[in-house]
């Protein structure tokens, strides 16, 4: 334990920085927080009516500056439902969205505890995944790159995917994921290893799909999505930890590869069915609601499994969209910089808008329960099961998304992290500032321009797209992964500069 | 104006305004268009050769709902008539521009009409992923419809 040197708890009421940005109302659950140990915040049961567990969340002092009332109720209101084990968890990217707040995490038990798409999101296995590549930064011309790039990989709203599909290779891709993909010619055979859940949720079923799901997912495998999904040309900058950095394949120099989408219109179509659903299993099963985002059902209740398959399958969706695009990346990087697409591999691919089945040990006993994580990422430690055999002695990479001009890093799961967040770290640098403000601060070209003097290409859309994802709108992912590393609930292994971005 | 964007730092809050619930609903489903493909031509511009009509059904199951607020029926059903705008707009490539449509208590239906995507045109915009029930609230001052909704980007 790095960090629990513990202290009397003190309130924490009187830091006035905090950032009320919602109504009065909310004045005064921040004079609840309590800080009872360095870097870990908390709010007990109590602070609103209905909280089964007390809410936990971790903060440097810098990004407490930052901290809106807006999510720590959203952090209380997560206590609120049934089932939810030990702590309503939110890492150092906390920050206000709906239904959990972003940087979220909450186990339920299987036996008394929900599931709720509010503790997904509507982009369902919206994740991040980094690609080695054997080339170095002389060998690139990043301008002709991302030219060729912004052509192969179809970007922004309205995009079509280069591939329409049947139905019933959808079907196949909602079953097997990036499996199907990468038998298709889409990718390298031991691809799918290298994923999440290798790149399939094996409970993902049809059944509960709807015919309006399958009709936004036929046009859009392989296509990014707007918003803050990205594809970005990288190149390692540093290395704090060589031996895993070795593990991984990364070493100082190197250029790389990151792609951050999800399971685009297919999975959002799957949350809003299922939450119209769920809202109505909650009254069934009386579980009162302080959001209605929070819709939820018992999990193995008929409405619980079916959100859950469906999810599933959208989760599977997702990993085979960004499976697609690694393909397209692959194949421009190959035609461009005369190296073989085989050089190219995957080093892994998180997941971080999801909830799964997963083992953690509670109050001393192994356990099945069902891990919400809402921008959040996977951070299973040395020894786990369930990554690959060659990370197995160094932990499943965890990889962190910085901002279009400030680096993203590549971090290590520990075991800290499973006794004490259900191994669960953080998933970026989190936003400060709303998009419509981003606008007034900021204008595209001057972003770009100054982008462009550090060395860093941009190529959006819109101009509109780059100014609403100015590096000015982040917090510093440094310092989120810095308080990460310093709780031990993933440790840093290399950083990565941005050099040419897409944005979508 | 008929609607405004208020800080929000993930996603889009809007407040939206209408001098009937009707208006109301066409104006939350204008602003979505807005914020999907920023507007560069006027949509009086357009010719009506190119002009592309759709029928819209939405109906929400009233059974069993505990509503809590005067217009909680109608938030229910503009969440589902803005989710179905989202549907149709992804899955038709249709630019929505006006909507001929009736609101009752449990039902929208009618038409809407637009253009079809054309990236030069439409392009640009943010991707709505869903229209959230988090602070989704309608409420009337004085004459006014006043909404406020986040859409998930």
């Amino acid at each position: 334990m790095k960090h629990m040197n513990q202290k009397k708890p003190s309130n924490i009421s009187n830091i006035s920085n905090i950032s009320n940005k919602t109504e009065s109302k909310e004045g005064d659950i921040l004079s609840a927080i309590t800080n009872p140990s360095e870097l870990v915040y908390e709010i007990p049961v109590g602070t609103i009516p209905g909280m089964y567990v007390p809410g936990r969340f971790f903060l440097s002092e810098d990004l407490s500056k930052t901290l809106e009332s807006g999510a720590v109720r959203q952090l209380a209101h997560v206590a609120t439902l049934p089932g939810i084990i030990n702590y309503s968890l939110a890492m150092p990217d906390i920050h206000w969205g709906y239904g959990f707040p972003i940087g979220g995490v909450a186990a339920f038990s299987m036996d008394t505890g929900v599931i709720s798409p509010g503790g997904v999101g509507f982009d369902i296995n919206c994740g991040v995944r980094l690609i080695s590549t054997p080339l170095t930064v002389s060998d690139l011309n990043m301008r002709q790159i991302i030219d060729k790039m912004y052509q192969a990989i179809p970007v922004g709203v309205g995009a079509k995917s280069p591939r329409r599909l049947k139905k019933d290779e959808l079907s196949e891709i909602l079953l097997s994921g990036a499996a199907w993909v990468i038998n298709e010619g889409y990718g390298l055979p031991e691809d799918g290893i290298y994923c999440e859940e290798k790149g399939c949720m094996k409970d993902a079923r049809l059944e509960h799909i709807s015919e309006k799901a399958f009709a936004r997912g036929l046009n859009q495998t392989g296509t990014l999505g707007s918003g803050n999904h990205f594809m970005e040309i990288q190149v390692v900058s540093e290395i704090f930890d060589k031996e895993a950095a070795q593990a991984y394949g990364i070493c100082e120099g190197q250029v790389c590869v990151m792609i951050h989408s999800g399971s685009r219109g297919l999975g959002h179509q799957i949350c809003t069915d299922h939450i119209a659903a769920l809202e109505k299993a909650s009254k069934k099963y009386k579980i009162p609601l302080v959001d209605r985002q929070l819709a939820c059902a018992p999990i193995h209740s008929p409405e619980g499994e079916a959100y859950y398959e469906a999810m599933a399958a959208a989760s599977n969706y997702a990993w085979a969209n960004r499976q697609m695009m690694t393909h397209l990346t692959r194949s421009v990087l190959a035609d461009l910089c005369d190296i073989e697409y085989q050089e190219m591999k995957l080093v892994y691919d998180v997941a971080h808008n999801v909830a799964k089945r997963e083992e953690h040990v509670i109050h001393g006993e192994q356990k099945q329960v069902c891990v919400h994580r809402k921008g959040a990422t996977r951070a299973f430690g040395p020894g786990c099961p369930d990554i690959p055999v060659k990370y197995a002695s160094i932990g499943q990479p965890v990889i962190i998304p910085g901002s279009m001009g400030t680096s993203s890093f590549l971090l290590r799961g520990t075991a800290y992290a499973m006794e004490h967040t259900f191994g669960s770290t953080c998933h970026g640098a989190g936003r400060v500032l709303s998009r419509s403000q981003a606008k007034k601060t900021f204008t595209g070209k001057e972003v770009s321009n100054s982008l462009l003097k550090q060395g860093i290409i941009v190529k959006a859309p819109s101009n509109d797209a780059i100014s609403e994802e100015a590096p000015g709108v982040y917090k510093s992912a440094s310092e989120v992964v810095s308080v990460v590393d310093r709780l031990n609930i993933s440790c840093k292994v290399a950083s990565l500069q941005p050099l040419g971005v897409i944005k979508g | 104006m008929p609607y405004r964007e208020l800080d929000h730092t993930a996603d889009i809050l809007l407040e939206v305004t209408g001098a009937s619930i009707h208006e109301l609903f066409c104006e939350a489903a204008r602003a979505l268009m807005d914020i999907l493909y920023p507007p560069r031509v006027p949509s009086s511009s357009v010719q009506r050769s190119h002009i592309v009509s759709l029928p819209i059904e939405v109906y929400i199951d009233t059974e069993n709902e505990e509503l809590h607020g005067s217009y909680a029926l109608y938030e229910l059903l503009l969440q589902a008539f803005l989710s179905e705008i989202l549907f149709l707009t992804e899955t038709e490539y249709l630019v929505f521009s006006s909507f001929d449509i009736m609101v009752k208590k449990s039902h929208v239906s009618g038409m809407g009409h637009g253009v079809l995507f054309d990236e030069m045109v439409h392009g640009g915009g943010i991707g709505v992923k869903g229209i959230s029930y988090s602070d989704l609230a309608i409420r009337k001052k004085n004459d006014e419809y006043i909404l406020t909704i986040i859409y998930d980007i």
